[in-house]
């Protein structure tokens, strides 16, 4: 079992299999060895570790991406948002914790929850008008009426497609 | 309060007519002068107290307002910090970066749209527009139409999509109409270098090397129409460096010419429709690894024979054959034996139909080679 200590310090204590899913955590582990040291997550409270703990849970057992897949994906290439239905389901959170697990799966470095976090943002995104995506995200327009006229001249032909 | 009344303003009122004969014994005029010049007066100061409050009211207002854009401005400079504590604010550039490329359509290449990512995601703010501008990765594939019509807003439009590409490889698809030539070449002089994978389509070209010849870092080419095959293949310098192909190659000897220009060819896709039944000359390429021929369920008439009699792969690992109606089963073993090939996984779908039997016979010829149906949805996945 591996002991962590959140940021408002409270105190986990995870199965290893389920905690190695954190390349971060796992690479500690392997450095240090067997202890019953706990773990600091300065960056992580407790509310946002308890959602990791539980999608690493779901995961656990199944094989992590590889480096070299990482490599290989071409980036130019299209890249699907579609989303699991229980990732679909633990991801259903309000956007203040969306983006803290985002920051936390960054931090931690698990590929998997970044990537669900990262596609649900993305989803949200999609199909919406900048005065949606602004009100949504609540974003202030902060351009000048000189960067306005800027953006509008070389969307020219593009406005309205 | 100011008594403005007279007897004769109190006369008129009562009697307008017995003011009138009052009146008569007196100089009217001299009446009119002395109200005149007491009324003028008390106007004036009166005049003189509205424009001293009037005064006073737009320093109040000036101050009121004053007052306001020093709250907004507060509320404003506070909202930035507020913003700096949600979490959204304080997601890397690297982060928002990857969330952008998620925000990207699907489709192999991307039109310029102001509704879509990635222009849509360089309007929304400052921060937004710097971290879109600055990741190559979401203006790397693009697709030319080149016409007439519009074409300067057109090319403007392109030019800026592909100066954010920032010296990154471009995937680009090139759909070209007539007298296309001098607009591409002026169009894409700037990015030639960075050209590597490139989808064309045209009708006639002259002095295609005019075009061609500067795609020096061209690995990959689809090629979806048969003429612009016939256009290019005397264009050999185009071909050499090629590693990847998607064709359309209705002939088998224009299929053996095809590996023939393409030493260096590791992936070939064909979309043959009716292969004729010919006679083919013995033709070895000893690169190729992945080899991908679909045909047409509805035209297909005859099978791979010929090409499986002529052809010898012997790096070949991959293998994938999509509607071709008569499978050559003794041609595909023979073909096997003859190039001795590494094949790691043969897959076939559609109308293609190979016996449990069969499939046997080839995995004893190559002990690791995994057979594999495709289903209709992985068809229409693959041919999207």
């Amino acid at each position: 079992m591996v002991h962590l200590v959140t940021s408002d310090n409270v105190e986990f204590v995870v199965d290893k299999e389920v905690v190695e899913r954190s390349v971060l955590i796992k690479n500690m582990l392997e450095d240090v060895g067997e202890t019953d040291q706990s773990i600091p997550l300065a960056n992580v409270s407790s509310a946002v570790l308890r959602k990791v703990i539980e999608y690493c849970e779901h995961h656990r057992g199944e094989p992590l991406p590889s480096a070299d897949a990482d490599q290989n994906q071409d980036e130019t290439r299209k890249r699907t948002t579609d989303i699991s239905e229980w990732d679909q389901k633990f991801i259903t959170v309000d956007q203040e914790m969306l983006f803290e697990i985002i920051l936390a799966a960054n931090y931690l470095d698990i590929k998997s929850l970044l990537d669900v976090g990262c596609k649900t943002v993305a989803n949200m995104i999609k199909g919406k008008t900048p005065d949606e995506i602004r009100r949504l995200f609540n974003i202030v327009n902060d351009f000048t009426p000189e960067e306005e006229a800027q953006i509008k001249k070389e969307n020219e032909w593009a406005e309205d497609r | 309060m100011l008594d403005l009344d007279t007897p004769y303003s109190r006369a008129a009122l009562l009697n307008p007519n017995q003011c009138a004969i009052e009146l008569e014994d007196q100089s009217i005029n001299a009446i009119i002068t002395e109200r005149n010049t007491e009324r003028n007066h008390q106007l004036d100061t009166v005049l003189h107290e509205i424009s001293d409050l009037e005064a006073i009211m737009n320093g109040i207002q000036n101050l009121y307002q004053q007052r306001v854009e020093k709250k907004n401005k507060m509320i404003q400079s506070m909202n930035p910090h507020m913003r700096l504590k949600l979490a959204l604010w304080r997601l890397p550039t690297e982060i928002l970066s990857y969330i952008f490329v998620y925000c990207l359509p699907e489709d192999r290449y991307l039109s310029p749209a102001s509704r879509q990512a990635p222009i849509l995601l360089t309007r929304i703010c400052r921060r937004w527009r710097e971290v879109a501008v600055g990741t190559p990765s979401l203006w790397c594939r693009l697709w030319v139409a080149v016409e007439h019509n519009d074409w300067q807003k057109r090319a403007f439009c392109y030019d800026v999509w592909l100066k954010r590409t920032l010296g990154h490889p471009i995937s680009l698809a090139l759909h070209c109409y007539n007298d296309w030539n001098p607009l591409v070449r002026s169009l894409l002089h700037p990015y030639i270098h960075q050209i590597s994978s490139l989808n064309i389509l045209f009708g006639q070209v002259e002095q295609p090397e005019c075009v061609f010849k500067d795609f020096s870092a061209l690995q990959e080419l689809i090629i979806p129409n048969h003429t612009t095959f016939k256009q290019l293949c005397s264009f050999t310098p185009l071909w050499a460096h090629l590693t990847k192909v998607e064709i359309s190659v209705y002939k088998p000897y224009a299929f053996l010419r095809l590996l023939s220009l393409c030493p260096n060819l590791s992936s070939l896709t064909n979309y043959a429709k009716s292969p004729q039944k010919t006679s083919l000359s013995p033709f070895t390429h000893p690169k190729l690894q992945s080899l991908r021929l679909y045909g047409d369920s509805w035209s297909s008439r005859e099978p791979l024979q010929n090409m499986f009699d002529a052809l010898s792969l012997p790096n070949l690992r991959v293998l994938h054959v999509w509607n071709i109606k008569t499978w050559p089963h003794e041609e595909f073993k023979t073909f096997l034996i003859r190039s001795a090939c590494p094949l790691e996984s043969l897959v076939f779908g559609g109308t293609v139909i190979m016996t449990a039997e069969q499939q046997a016979e080839y995995v004893a010829l190559v002990p690791f080679l995994k057979v594999v149906a495709w289903n209709s949805s992985c068809a229409l996945i693959r041919h999207k």
